[in-house]
This record gives C-alpha cells, structure tokens and sequence, in this order.
C-alpha cells in the first residue's frame, strides 16, 4: 500500500517536471518514416548477408569437426597414452573454461 | 492495432514487406526512445540502424507476446547499456554529445530545460529504468526482462534515479532563488 503511494508520487513528481520536457524533445527530434522500398532493400540485404554468414560459419564448423575428429582417430590408432593425456587436458581446458564463463556472468549479475 | 498483429504474423513467417512495413511505422518512435536514453545523437543513430539490423536476424524468433515495438526497445536497450559498458573509459566523448544535443535542441526548443540536463547527468543504467518506468509506462517487473536483470535490481535504479533527479532539480531550484 505504502509502496503504491510512492510510486504514485514518483510519477506524479516525473510528469510534473520531467514530462512535458520530454515530450517537447520528442517532437522536436521526430524523425520522418524512411521509404518502404529502401527498407524492403535493407531487409532483403541483410537477410541474405546473415544467410551467407550461417552458411560460413556452419562449414568452418564441420571443417574444424572433421579435422578433430581425424586427428583424434589418427592419435587413438598411433598411440593410446597420447590419445588418454590429450581427452584428459581437453577435459580439464573445457571445464575451466566453463568456470570461468559462469563465474565472470555471475559476478557481472551480482554487480548489477 | 489488428493490422499490426497481421503484419507480425506475416513478417515472422518470411514476409518482407510486412517486416519493412513494421520497421517503418515504429522507425521515429524507436529513434526518440534511442536519444532519450543515449542523449548523443551519433550514438543514437547507430543504435537505431543496429537494432533495426538485429530485428531483421532475430523476427523468426519473435513470438508476439510483447508488442512490436516493446520487443525493438528491448533490444535497444541492451545494445545501450552494451556499449555504455565499453565506452565507459570514454567519458569526455559523452560530454561532448551531450553538449551537441543540447546545442541542437537549443536551436529547435528555444530552451534547454533543467530537466533534460538532470536526465542527461544520469548514467544509461539508471536513466534507461526511468524513462521505460515514468515515461513509458512499463512495470518494473517488465523493465527486468526487458533489461534481463533483477526486479530488485531495477528497484534500486529507479531508486537511485529518482534521487538522483530529484536532487539536480532542487539545487538548480536553489541556486536560481538564492
């Protein structure tokens, strides 16, 4: 209930004072509607260009997965020591980083 | 407000035109919105186009339980709030925008009112909550998912904002009776 007065009096306080200062910078910097044909352009564009950067990164991807994956085989086949130090040190790289992103989102939330 | 609902539908199954249409109509209102929040008009310019760009990439995704326009702010906002972040170091650039749109606003208003500077004195994270809260009309609850922060977070901020507000008000007030 008490909580309701203030934000009552908050926003009266804010009309009052900030409102109308506002709504004069609002219509002094309107800006007029850009032309449809322009705007269908920018659409077309950059859906095709977003189109062809999904296409670039999904092939860098399969090319980086296959390379792994023939390394891998390739390392498993010459020498298994090799291939269980190599999956033991991706482990541990993957699990530090995943550390290291959460905690930095945490900390940046717990700023916030 | 049917035609909108007809034209999201369209644009989120691949309708160009309905997208450009959308883009369009909400263009102005997003700009404003831009430049209360950034108070730097090259800054504001950038935004605009980049949220634009963002919307385009992301419609298949929109589900439509916010309005259109809602959905362009939000995105806005974090691109503001993103950049504010990295250009914290560039603090005297800020001043210099803020001194251009005050400039400009000058010529075209006559005046530059005491309380565009106190909201120009604000931080984006605290003038963003602000104005989506008294200007805009959103929730606070709405404000933290649009923000994709707390709600105690964005209680806080208003808070703050406020406050803070309230204080440059009262000493201009001061300063011009004594």
């Amino acid at each position: 209930m008490k909580k309701n007065k203030t934000d009552e009096l908050d926003q009266q306080w804010f009309d009052e004072q900030i409102g109308a200062a506002l709504n004069r910078f609002d219509a002094v910097h309107e800006r007029p509607m850009p032309d449809l044909h322009e705007l269908e352009r920018l659409v077309q564009e950059h859906k095709r260009e977003a189109k062809r950067k999904l296409w670039r990164e999904l092939a860098l991807f399969w090319l980086t997965a296959i390379c792994v994956l023939f390394t891998m085989l390739w390392l498993l086949d010459s020498s298994r020591i090799g291939f269980a130090i190599v999956q033991a040190v991706l482990a541990a790289g993957a699990i530090g980083f995943t550390g290291i992103t959460f905690g930095k989102r945490m900390g940046q939330k717990w700023k916030s | 407000m049917h035609d909108e609902t007809k034209l999201i539908k369209q644009a989120v199954r691949g309708d160009e035109r309905a997208l450009s249409e959308l883009l369009r109509s909400n263009y102005s209102f997003l700009y404003q919105y831009v430049l209360k929040a950034t108070m730097n008009k090259p800054l504001a310019e950038d935004v605009t186009q980049e949220t634009m760009l963002k919307a385009i990439e992301r419609i298949a995704a929109f589900r439509g339980k916010a309005k259109f326009s809602t959905w362009l702010i939000t995105i806005a906002s974090r691109l503001i709030i993103d950049r504010a972040r990295k250009t914290e170091r560039e603090k005297k650039w800020l001043q210099d925008a803020l001194r251009a749109i005050r400039f400009e606003s000058l010529q075209r208003m006559d005046e530059w009112p005491e309380a565009l500077e106190a909201l120009g004195g604000l931080g984006s994270e605290h003038r963003i909550p602000v104005l989506l809260k008294y200007y805009y009309g959103y929730s606070q609850e709405e404000i933290a998912d649009m923000l994709d922060i707390p709600a105690g977070t964005v209680k806080s901020r208003l808070h703050h904002g406020i406050k803070q507000l309230r204080k440059e008000l009262t000493d201009h007030e001061e300063e011009q009776n004594g």
